[in-house]
């Protein structure tokens, strides 16, 4: 292990710890704000959060950061992990007597709320020249889901805190048999984990890398199972959750991430195929399961997704002063619609520097969620160095599709990965 | 280094302004709420978002919302319905709260009167049809 990475996880827990409670302590205290029974979002926060978390979580991971983080270390271990905070996942309906002042009369307004979600994920690999091991795991929380809950967002940073710094400890145990998170985990109301436990090998065969990964998924939800198939010199890949109990494809992608070999294709990227750098093209669709909130015992299994395509630019090197990165999706189902028009600049390189992005966002109406969807400005400020990367989103792109409903987020992000690479 | 600090201190700020977000409810989403959830409850049933995204339409396209606003105080608690009875606020929540419960076949069809037989009879006086 090069990084003294518990120094950075101590640093990072202290960092989130204050610039979550510190703000929240003085900005107003929330106390005997209550959430009203009976709205949509109410019901949102208890079973779609829950069930789409669970779904990117562990597998979402995987697909981000460990797999890339193991493919640059050959012949080694990696590690990685990240934590975030997802301020206004929904807006919900609620009495805020937190709010009241004494010459108010004793009348408190209602209005909506702001509930967060907290998420934290960690994972450990090896990849050999051929085999591959790798273990990750999250947990995704909220505090507040039922009526007349109280808000307490410091207890929440600091608690988030506590989990970013001993993540990558307990992993292996928290969705296992000792249950060691559950004293944390019990100051939520609502905490969902899941794990990725596997293997791959690769294989040269007629000029092409092939190779595929193979993991079994366990859920405070059910079993399952993870795949993924890839080849890498035109890095076109496959992945997808499978669900043992409902016998379901929750979550799939195919494409094309960060290939060279696409862009040599179409003309824009060199001919060696295996550099990432200065020009590669993503090109991929994402299929998610759009999960039905508090279904009856009868209801018939659910069938509809959100299905988006993306397309990307990114690398494109200008002069000495960083990299341009472009990127559109569009989304197919439920209806047509928009989903991101993004502009990029990273200023550096990829393992230190500051990435500046602005984009458009647009999501469909989802009545059945509670939203009425609709485009909106979205951004993204994120410092990379040294293998840790701190960011802060809104309107996220990967997030909406996590959340449907969550139009109008901010994300505080923070991560850690052994290479200090594509933890985005 | 300083350019490292300034970007963190930067970033520390916009944190800062992000914290504890609330917005005022416009009376008129109460009955927004009441086809949202019975689109809800038609996508748990079904699992067919299409389908539970259209009986949100047709819901209202054919329903009028009977909530003229805030009695008195404009952020106080009690609603002013079209027929000038007052209404608390919690208690209008009742009615996509029932809806929550309703049977599927309740929610299969464009048969809202029906629909609403089944739930809290505040629902009535919140949403009406449209007069021909």
């Amino acid at each position: 292990m090069q990084q003294p990475w518990w120094r950075l996880w101590g640093a990072a827990a202290i960092w989130i710890m204050v610039s979550v409670s510190v703000p929240a302590w003085g900005q107003r205290n929330p106390s005997g704000d209550t959430l009203i029974d009976g709205s949509v979002a109410q019901q949102a926060m208890a079973t779609a959060a829950q069930r789409n978390g669970q779904i990117f979580g562990a597998a979402g991971f995987l697909d981000r950061v460990l797999e890339p983080t193991m493919q640059l270390h050959l012949g080694d271990s990696v590690l990685a992990a990240e934590s975030s905070i997802l301020q206004g996942m929904i807006r919900a309906p609620a009495n805020l007597q937190g709010a009241c002042s004494s010459d108010s009369g004793g009348t408190c307004p209602y209005g909506y709320l702001d509930i967060d979600a907290f998420s934290s994920a960690g994972g450990v690999g090896w990849q050999g020249e051929n085999a591959s091991l790798f273990y990750v795991a999250s947990w995704t929380a909220m505090r507040l889901t039922e009526a007349g809950t109280e808000v307490t967002y410091p207890m929440l940073a600091i608690a988030l805190a506590g989990l970013g710094f001993f993540n990558l400890y307990t992993a292996p145990l928290y969705t296992g048999p000792t249950k060691v998170m559950d004293g944390l985990a019990s100051l939520f109301e609502l905490s969902t984990e899941d794990y990725i436990v596997g293997a791959g090998y690769r294989v040269s065969w007629l000029g092409m890398s092939l190779g595929g990964r193979v993991g079994f998924l366990g859920s405070n939800q059910g079993s399952g199972a993870y795949l993924r198939l890839d080849e890498g010199v035109t890095r076109l890949m496959a992945s997808a959750v499978l669900r043992t109990e409902s016998r379901e494809i929750p979550y799939a992608m195919v494409g094309m991430q960060h290939s060279a070999w696409l862009a040599s294709v179409v003309g824009l990227g060199p001919s060696e195929t295996h550099e990432r750098l200065p020009l590669t093209l993503s090109l991929y669709g994402q299929s998610l399961r759009l999960e039905p909130m508090a279904p009856p015992p009868d209801a018939v299994a659910s069938h509809s997704s959100l299905w988006t395509a993306h397309a990307g630019i990114e690398s494109l090197a200008v002069g000495d002063l960083g990299y341009l990165e472009a990127a559109a999706a569009i989304g197919i189902k439920p209806t047509p619609f928009l989903h991101e028009v993004r502009g990029s600049f990273l200023f550096g390189n990829t393992t230190s520097g500051v990435l500046a992005s602005v984009a458009y966002v647009g999501m469909p109406a989802m009545p059945y969620y509670g939203t009425r969807g609709g485009g909106s400005l979205g951004y993204r400020l994120e410092f990379v160095a040294g293998g840790l990367r701190l960011a802060l989103r809104r309107n996220d792109s990967d997030i909406l599709m996590r959340y449907p409903f969550a139009q109008g987020e901010t994300q505080i992000y923070i991560g850690y990965s052994s290479d200090g690479g594509d933890a985005s | 280094m300083n350019g490292w600090r300034n970007a963190a201190t930067a970033l520390l700020t916009l944190l800062y302004q992000t914290a504890c977000i609330t917005a005022e409810l416009p009376a008129s989403d109460i009955c927004d709420e009441v086809g949202y959830a019975i689109s809800s409850r038609a996508f748990g049933c079904s699992g067919d978002a299409d389908q539970a995204s259209k009986i949100y339409d047709r819901f209202m396209a054919t329903y009028t919302c009977q909530i003229k606003g805030y009695a008195g105080d404009e952020f106080g608690k009690t609603l002013t319905l079209a027929n000038d009875t007052a209404l608390p606020v919690e208690a209008a929540y009742q009615c996509p709260a029932s809806l929550r419960q309703v049977p599927c076949a309740e929610v299969s069809s464009d048969n809202f009167a029906a629909l609403f037989a089944h739930t809290d009879a505040v629902c009535a006086s919140l949403m009406t049809p449209n007069k021909r």
